[in-house]
């Protein structure tokens, strides 16, 4: 065995066996070295503070063709970075694959390399009357029935949007006189179980007849929960839809009208 | 008895008239606050008093608003929010006290509850803990419009609602003292920044009942810090009633 192998192995059992250890290496590798994080494949610089999230990175293109100067910036197993202007400050657009445990790597790591603020476009599966297909929401918070939010927050912890990100939406809806409900979406960890005519179960059976939750869907509740633990600003804007939908060019422009409020609106404390 | 039974019920516990109660509801813990609070309406007259639940209603911008003691936890509250919404109630603020759970704060600064940790049992009755208890986007904006126009400190954040009191000031007198310890180094970790007992019970409910919720509270309850917090919450109401007579027009 070389000594370089030797060192390895000691170095991987120190990080594995001393958390203190490892907050250290974390530290070296991510703020020190400035090397790129493990999954999103991004280092420190190489993303603005403002981030658009979707979950199909076949969107992300879509997205960043909103903005200036827009390109590539790493693309890695479920998650493709594009970074651009917008009036002049940079945002980035990231996917962050189906589901809490993708949403939740994707948010954390983003916030490792300087993202602080966060809006995700999504879609708002199996609506409840009286939103229709095409109209928006703004989830206040997420209804926590998912697994991922588990391992940051005991489920008694409230899912939240950040109100004056949910806020920049909700006004940025009114400006392109879209129709939005504000209320609260269901985050499952199974896809069919809100497909229900496959999975076979009543509306009653599942939290989707719960007062004011208005759809469900499978990322916000993991975005929310990583984003408020790490004291980041994240907020959501869903589609109503009765399938998994691309983000709409409406759905798009609101996204950027709210951030360009959030920008205008930065002087104010949080 | 037969007449025991008859007269708190047939008005509920809070025993209070339905006409005489407003759409705006000012909600803190205490009865010897409701006068105090009722001080800053027009023409406020007591309208109903019966165990922890004393209501006075004034008229603020020509609107009917009421302030309603809830008693101290969720169990009062959530009777008090029950029947108030049965009367006509529609817009729900509480205005409590809280203890500080974070060092960068200070004891007058201000903390409008977005949210509440749901460390209570009252809102398990109502939907399970996955279900979130968030407070209502317009009337938390309105909340921390307010404070930032009296130029008081303020922040928007979580508060833990608890069920006992003495589990957060003397943990180590409880056999279960270790998970309360742990619980409330999580809360602190993830960012909470006050305990109180109400404000769980009070958001998860108004969602059930379809009306609107927000709280604001304070730390330390100097006579200063107090007048702080009503005089907020109080033209946090007249701004909700305002941009409610915007949206009429």
């Amino acid at each position: 065995m070389s000594i370089m192998d030797a060192m390895t192995k000691t170095v991987y059992k120190w990080v594995v066996l001393y958390p203190g250890f490892r907050r250290f290496v974390n530290w070296a590798y991510s703020d020190l070295l400035k090397m790129p994080q493990y999954h999103i494949a991004l280092a420190p610089g190489q993303i603005g503070e403002y981030v658009l999230l979707v979950d199909d990175p076949a969107s992300v293109p879509i997205v960043a063709a909103k903005l200036d100067h827009a390109e590539e910036i790493a693309c890695h197993r479920e998650y493709r970075t594009f970074t651009g202007i917008l009036d002049g400050v940079r945002v980035s657009v990231t996917s962050t694959g189906l589901g809490g445990p993708p949403a939740a790597i994707a948010v954390h790591e983003l916030a490792a390399v300087g993202a602080s603020t966060y809006i995700f476009l999504g879609a708002g599966l199996s609506p409840k009357s009286p939103l229709k297909p095409g109209q928006f929401i703004i989830p206040v918070g997420a209804v926590r029935e998912e697994g991922t939010g588990l391992q940051y927050a005991p489920l008694a912890f409230p899912a939240l949007a950040d109100p004056r990100v949910a806020d920049a939406l909700r006004q940025a809806c009114q400006t392109h006189y879209s129709r939005v409900h504000i209320g609260l979406v269901r985050s499952v960890d199974a896809y069919l179980d809100f497909v229900r005519s496959e999975s076979g179960k009543s509306l009653e059976q599942t939290g989707e007849s719960l007062p004011g939750v208005l759809c469900s869907d499978l990322n916000t509740a993991a975005i929310l929960i990583v984003a408020s633990i790490l004291k980041k600003h994240a907020a959501a804007l869903l589609l109503a839809a009765d399938k998994d939908e691309k983000p709409t060019a409406e759905q798009i422009a609101i996204a950027l009208d709210a951030l360009r409020l959030i920008m205008a609106d930065r002087s104010k404390p949080y | 008895m037969d007449a025991y039974l008859i007269k708190p019920r047939s008005q509920g516990l809070l025993a209070c008239p339905p006409q005489q109660i407003g759409r705006y509801i000012l909600l803190p813990g205490d009865p010897g606050r409701v006068p105090m609070i009722a001080g800053l309406l027009e023409d406020a007259v007591q309208v109903a008093e019966n165990r922890e639940f004393l209501t006075y209603t004034g008229k603020l911008l020509g609107e009917q608003v009421s302030v309603t003691s809830t008693g101290i936890g969720g169990p009062s509250t959530a009777i008090a929010i029950e029947e108030l919404v049965s009367i006509g109630a529609r817009v729900l603020i509480r205005v409590g006290t809280s203890g500080l759970m974070q060092s960068f704060m200070e004891s007058t600064d201000l903390i409008v509850t977005w949210g509440a940790v749901r460390d209570e049992h009252t809102s398990q009755c109502y939907a399970p803990l996955a279900y979130p208890a968030v407070a209502d986007l317009e009337v938390t904006l309105a909340l921390s419009a307010a404070a930032e126009s009296l130029g008081l400190r303020h922040f928007i954040g979580v508060s833990q609602s608890k069920d006992s009191f003495y589990a957060e000031h003397q943990p180590h007198r409880m056999p279960v003292k270790h998970q309360l310890q742990q619980n409330w180094f999580a809360w602190q970790k993830a960012g909470v920044l006050c305990s109180e007992m109400e404000a769980a019970t009070l958001f998860v409910l108004a969602r059930m009942l379809g009306v609107r919720a927000g709280g604001i509270m304070v730390a330390g309850p100097t006579s200063q810090s107090l007048q702080d917090l009503i005089t907020t919450a109080v033209c946090a109401v007249k701004i909700l009633i305002l941009a409610e007579k915007e949206r009429r027009q």
